[in-house]
């Protein structure tokens, strides 16, 4: 047992390595202090033009031109003039579609010095690329389900003259339809069009019957690219501020807006800005892409070469009838030098001229990694006569798959230019359920804990959007039998606010989450799991999991859930059963009065691209009947940007604020950022409103999410990372 | 409930990483983010980042290496001036698996690089088509394909035309022991003008080559092979 000592690190005796850690940790660390010093990417026709405006996104200084961030850019955009604050994440979901998520404060909005705070999603879309003549032309919509405060929709053509300048015009309605408005030219098709009703009511709904209506304006500006590094802009605004105006909140004396950027860095730009005749304003943008790693590529160290057997096929007979001992023995070796490689071996079974190994991977994100280097150490430690190695990995005891490599291949595909690709085509995957005798299984280590920080954060509340408590997270688990775990976290939290927060639920239905800051207070420290979970194999492309216990920081109960999923499957069904009671306050180990019985049906479906998706249609934590769907982008590396929506028959009116249920997921693997292999990924949901309404239970080790690595399409994605 | 804080809010996270200095990450377990993400901060602070690495000669003596009777040679990455020895861990046909004293791997066939493990932006595999055999020459031309893995760990190649010419030769000095060679200079171009050289130095008695500069990635750049205790073939 390694105890407190950081294998993390590969430093004893180094010097190649130690010259390659201060770059990356260099870069690391700049991104820490929000000066990010990444490796530029690709370059690319339209990344010279696409300045980011007050909102974020891409355009002039507050008006959105029409030109695309490269596919997958993710930009963080914090701005600030006369009292309106924004920040706003945008992502580059595809090479035309761009999503943005804001969330903004406009001091003294309401007037008597009450602050307006904001949510609001904005979507932009290339109809057409810039073609020699015709110009890139895009379509957007801004504030679509939010309180509609900044609502707005817009057409804008950006043509470029030479390398350094770039012009924009548009057509906006709504907020960006409101300075010098004309009839709006779409109601040739009807009457309807000239009327715009601003009754948002509760927010969080998607007013289509209100996009591109009412009173239109021009917009219109240019970006000119002075230097690499300085960009100068200037654009006739159309949106006139009038009820910031008449609630005191801005001056306004001219239309004409003036922008300086400066470019620090490839990720870094700083403005500076002169708005509506009176007011200066900055912005400062941090713009990464997932696909483009900090440290430029893995820094494992090297993995344990194939040893080739020797030509003379009768020298292999040697060995293959070996005793008891022997076989022991054997088992042994590999399970050392497989530790030392950072997998663990739990059994092993040698028939004919198979050798059958079952793994656990604590170590690499990338699966064919594990699986690559597995096969190597069998080269090296297996008899000779033994030709087929089938190694089957597994997570929480669950066999999620089986690979079949020959040998021969590897010995011949060791160092080929295509390598990765003859051992992808030479490997055999299967289902591994019952792959096994279980009498040669041992599961080891039997118990593992850990000590670390943990951070917790309460978002969005007016009163002081971000809150958060910090503290020391002792965790332990014990596995009883393969797929027998017993687990259990506890939390003790050194400082934070999150106490602070004190809005009680006003929430119709059952506090099934809006009493969290209730938690925060009273259970601050606390037990955060406490479960017996079995994982299971019932049958062919079949996995299942039933965890009793404390399964989650506001509920225990019982959970139980099966998955169908093939390995070579894109599609997977699932069913999942609970029963939740809610925890006492204090996170110890009571219970209140209300438990409910909530589960879904689930599909899942990955189409291809990165892009993958899934609903869930059942009963939620407050009674209530729905579904959620649910869309994700995600990358090799194990990045992840997703969305979800859940609507239930819980009406707008009674589920408050929002709407609906709804929110953004992020994930990043923390390989990406320190370039050595790691499982652990920094994953976050933000959800502009948290309320009772479409609520699910957190239970942790669903089995999607275990398994799906191991399986296809991941594994042949990855693939090119087995002789890594 | 949601950790956003773990990406917007690196220096609140810092103060409670250190806040948690004693206990920070112990355990059987992985690392949890928060404490690997700290220490990759504190490492930073470690040491400081211009100071200048050991070179060859700083790392070895010759009394060292005539001691050696197995394979030995040294690695450098030519931009960061990082130095490290390297011992054979494997052979397999016509190709070397070098592996350095801290870990990382070179891969060389008949001397020439044909892959590095964890320099970072790694050369995955090098066709070198029969360019090894050109070196040795002194002349030839070739199409070299390297594979890298990108971003997002998948495989992609550039294709690259080799002309190998002899150049000048030299007298070198590695670690203390001087070798006559005669220099051999490879140039190679990608159809979108992308380009490096490669320069070997190969002992006139011996032929053996005895020190390489080779091209790696755009983002590693070069590295200079010394080789100390050739490998027998």
């Amino acid at each position: 047992m390694r105890l407190c000592q950081w294998a993390f690190w590969r430093l004893a005796g180094g010097r190649l390595v130690l010259g390659l850690i201060k770059d990356y940790t260099l870069a690391w660390g700049l991104l820490s202090a929000g000066f990010g010093a990444l490796p530029a990417f690709a370059q690319d026709t339209n990344v010279e033009h696409s300045t980011l405006t007050f909102s974020g996104t891409s355009g002039i200084v507050e008006m959105p031109s029409a030109r695309a961030l490269p596919d997958a850019t993710l930009a963080i955009t914090i701005s600030n003039f006369s009292g309106f604050h924004r920040n706003s994440l945008v992502f580059q979901a595809s090479p035309r579609l761009t999503l943005a998520f804001r969330y903004s404060n406009i001091k003294g909005y309401f007037g008597g010095g009450e602050d307006n705070y904001d949510r609001s999603v904005d979507i932009q879309y290339q109809l057409l690329n810039e073609g020699t003549y015709l110009p890139a032309l895009a379509v957007g919509l801004r504030d679509i389900g939010g309180t509609g405060l900044l609502a707005s929709e817009y057409l804008v053509a950006s043509k470029a003259f030479g390398n350094r300048l770039d012009a924009s015009v548009g057509i906006g309605w709504g907020r960006l339809g409101t300075n010098n408005s004309f009839r709006n030219p779409l109601s040739v098709f009807g009457e309807g069009f000239n009327t715009r009703d601003t009754d948002f009511g509760f927010g969080g709904t998607f007013s289509v019957d209100q996009w591109f209506r009412g009173p239109a304006a021009i917009f219109a500006g240019v970006n000119w690219q002075a230097t690499d590094k300085l960009s100068l802009s200037v654009e006739y605004s159309s949106d006139d501020y009038a009820a910031e105006r008449a609630a005191g909140a801005l001056d306004y004396t001219s239309p004409l807006n003036f922008g300086l950027r400066y470019k620090l860095n490839n990720s870094v730009t700083l403005g500076g800005h002169y708005l509506y005749g009176t007011t200066v304003g900055a912005t400062a943008s941090i713009v990464f892409n997932p696909r483009t790693q900090p440290s430029g590529g893995s820094l494992a160290g090297a993995p344990p070469p194939v040893l080739r057997r020797s030509a003379d096929v009768t020298s292999w007979v040697a060995g293959s009838v070996m005793s008891d001992a022997e076989n022991l023995q054997l088992r042994a070796k590999l399970a050392l030098e497989l530790g030392q490689n950072g997998i663990i071996l739990e059994g092993l079974a040698l028939t004919g001229q198979t050798a059958r190994v079952q793994l656990r991977n604590p170590t690499f994100d990338a699966e064919p990694q594990a699986i690559g280097r597995a096969a190597r150490i069998m080269t090296r430690v297996l008899p000779a006569y033994v030709e087929t190695f089938e190694i089957v990995p597994t997570v929480q005891g669950l066999r999620t798959s089986r690979i079949t490599l020959q040998r021969t291949d590897l010995e011949l595909n060791e160092h080929a230019p295509d390598g990765a690709q003859l051992a992808y085509q030479t490997a055999g995957i299967a289902d591994a359920a019952g792959a096994f005798p279980t009498t040669s299984i041992q599961v080891q280590p039997r118990f593992s804990w850990g000590l670390a920080p943990y951070v917790t954060t309460s978002l969005f509340d007016p009163d002081s959007p971000i809150r958060a408590d910090f503290g020391a997270q002792l965790s332990a688990s014990y596995d009883l039998a393969p797929g027998f775990v017993l687990s259990g976290a506890a939390q003790i939290k050194l400082f934070g606010n999150r106490d602070e927060s004190n809005r009680p639920p006003n929430s119709v239905l059952p506090n099934v989450r809006t009493n969290g800051s209730r938690y925060a207070r009273e259970g601050a420290s606390g037990i955060e799991y406490l479960t017996f979970e079995h994982f299971g194999r019932p049958g062919r492309n079949l996995y299942s999991r039933i965890s009793v216990g404390y399964l989650e920081s506001m509920y225990g109960g019982v959970s139980a859930e099966l998955l169908w999923k093939p390995v070579t499957g894109r599609l997977a069904f699932g069913a999942e059963v609970n029963y939740a009671r809610q925890r006492d306050f204090d996170r110890l180990f009571g219970f209140q009065d209300y438990g409910i019985v909530t589960g879904h049906a689930s599909a899942y479906y990955v189409f291809g691209n990165g892009l993958e998706g899934s609903v869930d249609v059942g009963r939620y934590l407050a009674g209530d009947l729905g579904a959620t769907v649910s869309l994700a982008r995600t990358f090799g590396n194990g990045w992840r940007l997703g969305a979800f929506a859940t609507k239930t028959n819980v009406s707008a009116q009674d589920f408050g604020e929002g709407s609906f249920d709804k929110g953004i997921t992020l994930a990043i693997p923390l390989s990406w950022f320190a370039g050595q292999p790691s499982q652990r990924t920094f994953g976050t949901i933000i959800r502009p409103i948290t309320r009772d309404g479409g609520a699910r239970l957190t239970v942790r080790n669903r089995l999607y999410d275990l398994i799906t690595d191991y399986h296809q399409p991941e594994l042949e994605d990855q693939w090119g990372q087995f002789w890594r | 409930m949601g950790a956003i804080l773990e990406m917007t809010s690196p220096l609140l996270r810092t103060i409670a990483a250190v806040g948690l200095l004693a206990v920070t990450g112990c355990g059987t377990e992985s690392q949890s983010p928060t404490a690997q993400a700290f220490q990759s901060v504190k490492s930073l602070l470690d040491f400081t980042p211009n100071a200048p690495l050991p070179g060859p000669d700083e790392l070895l003596t010759r009394d060292v290496i005539d001691q050696v009777t197995v394979p030995y040679a040294m690695v450098g990455i030519e931009r960061r001036g990082a130095y490290a020895s390297m011992t054979l861990a494997g052979q397999n046909g016509a190709y070397d698996s070098w592996v350095t004293s801290d870990g990382a791997g070179v891969v060389l066939r008949n001397g020439l690089v044909t892959g590095t493990k964890g320099l970072g932006a790694d050369l995955l595999t090098a066709d070198l088509a029969n360019m090894d055999q050109f070196v040795r020459q002194g002349s030839g031309t070739a199409t070299r394909a390297h594979r890298f893995l990108d971003g997002e760990g998948r495989v992609f190649s550039l294709t690259y035309s080799c002309t190998v010419s002899p150049a000048a030769d030299e007298s070198i000095t590695i670690i203390g022991r001087s070798y006559s060679t005669r220099v051999v200079v490879e140039t190679c171009v990608t159809a979108d003008n992308d380009s490096f050289e490669n320069r070997y130095w190969i002992g006139k008695s011996d032929d053996i080559m005895w020190q390489s500069r080779q091209w790696v990635s755009a983002a590693v750049g070069h590295v200079l092979v010394l080789s100390l205790v050739p490998v027998a073939r």
